[in-house]
């Protein structure tokens, strides 16, 4: 033991012995929780009636923007045709995690036929557990995108939308249901997939109690993962998606609001 | 909700006193305390059974190293010198409160580690698991924080404290 160490000890317990525990410390949790529910319900209502307002005003552009974690393109940024994104991450290139987590997409629609022409934007091992992005063709003959995840081994499909002709980027958080947390998971994943190589960065906030946040994530390979403790940001994050100095999104991570 | 006022009575001044030691300001401290303990009353029923302890303790440390400063709208003081002492201010007192002010300077998540290496106690597989980081970057920043603190001061901050000396 050093003289340093000896010295930390004694410093944490002098200081330690300067706080105690406010004597209505139980009612102020209970005003925590109220306000966090509060906040939680305008949210939630502020959401639904923003997505009707952008789904009035540019129809051919979103759809959907509040469920999908696809986010309309702001004005300074280009929608890109996404379609043709190599696979990126770490299990990008896995072909039996993407039979996987192609598997997971099927079994959640009992019956219908199964996706074909199935591409992975996405996929990696998180902190939080396994998670893709996948688009494919439903048995309709229409395009959908959807987000795999879940802790090894089980998956399944957080998200399952139709998918947009471009899109500036994807965003999701891999477990903000708070009952999608086991035990063993403290933490909430955001995920941010932009056009490769674009350089953007991802930052984030707390969704009900701004103070909390902003981590900031510089891209690889366009991508941008976010790991934060389960504990501030209640309520659903917020992101804002920077190219240099120029803000091109801000708003709630897509697919979780 | 059972057992939960239990809990807050008998494990909430540690687990503030904790918060406290890693952001350095009381009503911080408080604020992320009132938030870890709020999310446990919300899950208490599901992990009231197992370790609501090590839960409460995670979200706690996790969250006040996450706390980002810059991001908080009022004005955040820093954390007086207690004034135990008085006029008597001891060479003991002055020695820690130079300490106090050195980690300070450290980065949030290496003051975490010592907070629980040295006032929790936690072995570092403990820490490790607790930050939810591997053992090598506990030790990693275990050592990084000690050398800051060894490090003499920038100029313009407070002296530095002395140099460590084996005791044994």
């Amino acid at each position: 033991m050093t003289r340093t160490e000896d010295l930390l000890r004694e410093t944490f317990a002098a200081e330690a012995t300067t706080v105690t525990m406010h004597p209505d410390a139980r009612a102020k949790v209970d005003a925590v929780v109220q306000r966090h529910r509060a906040r939680r319900t305008v949210t939630v209502g502020a959401g639904v009636l923003a997505a009707a307002g952008l789904a009035l005003a540019v129809p051919t552009i979103v759809q959907d923007p509040d469920a999908t974690g696809v986010s309309s393109p702001p004005a300074a940024a280009v929608a890109a045709p996404y379609e043709s994104w190599a696979p990126r991450g770490g299990l990008g290139g896995d072909p039996r995690f993407a039979g996987a987590a192609a598997a997971a997409w099927d079994a959640a629609s009992p019956g219908a036929p199964a996706h074909s022409d199935i591409r992975v934007l996405w996929a990696d091992t998180l902190a939080t557990g396994r998670g893709a992005v996948l688009v494919g063709t439903d048995g309709t003959g229409g395009r959908r995108l959807a987000v795999v995840a879940g802790a090894t081994p089980s998956l399944a499909v957080m998200r399952d939308i139709p998918a947009p002709e471009s899109l500036t980027h994807l965003s999701f958080n891999l477990f903000t249901d708070d009952e999608q947390h086991s035990e063993a998971s403290y933490q909430d994943t955001l995920v941010l997939v932009t056009p490769p190589g674009s350089g953007w960065t991802m930052e984030w906030s707390g969704g009900a109690d701004p103070s909390y946040g902003e981590g900031v994530s510089a891209t690889t390979d366009g991508i941008a993962v976010v790991d934060i403790s389960q504990s501030g940001p209640w309520g659903h994050p917020s992101i804002r998606v920077i190219d240099a100095a120029q803000v091109l999104y801000a708003g709630p991570i897509g697919s979780q609001n | 909700m059972d057992g939960y006022d239990e809990f807050m009575a008998s494990r909430g001044p540690a687990l503030l006193r904790a918060a406290y030691l890693i952001c350095g300001d009381r009503d911080l401290a408080e604020d992320l305390f009132q938030n870890a303990m709020a999310r446990l009353l919300v899950h208490w029923p599901r992990v009231s059974g197992g370790a609501p302890e090590a839960y409460a303790r995670r979200i706690l440390v996790n969250s006040t190293i996450n706390w980002r400063q810059r991001l908080r709208a009022r004005e955040v003081s820093v954390a007086a010198v207690p004034d135990s002492a008085g006029a008597d201010f001891t060479a003991a007192h002055a020695e820690r409160d130079e300490m106090w002010q050195a980690l300070a300077r450290l980065p949030r998540r290496q003051r975490a580690v010592l907070v629980l290496r040295y006032y929790e106690d936690l072995t570092e597989s403990q820490t490790a698991a607790l930050l939810g980081c591997s053992l090598g970057t506990v030790k990693s920043q275990h050592s990084k924080a000690l050398a800051s603190l060894r490090r003499p001061a920038s100029p313009g901050t407070p002296k530095p404290i002395d140099m460590a000396t084996t005791t044994g």
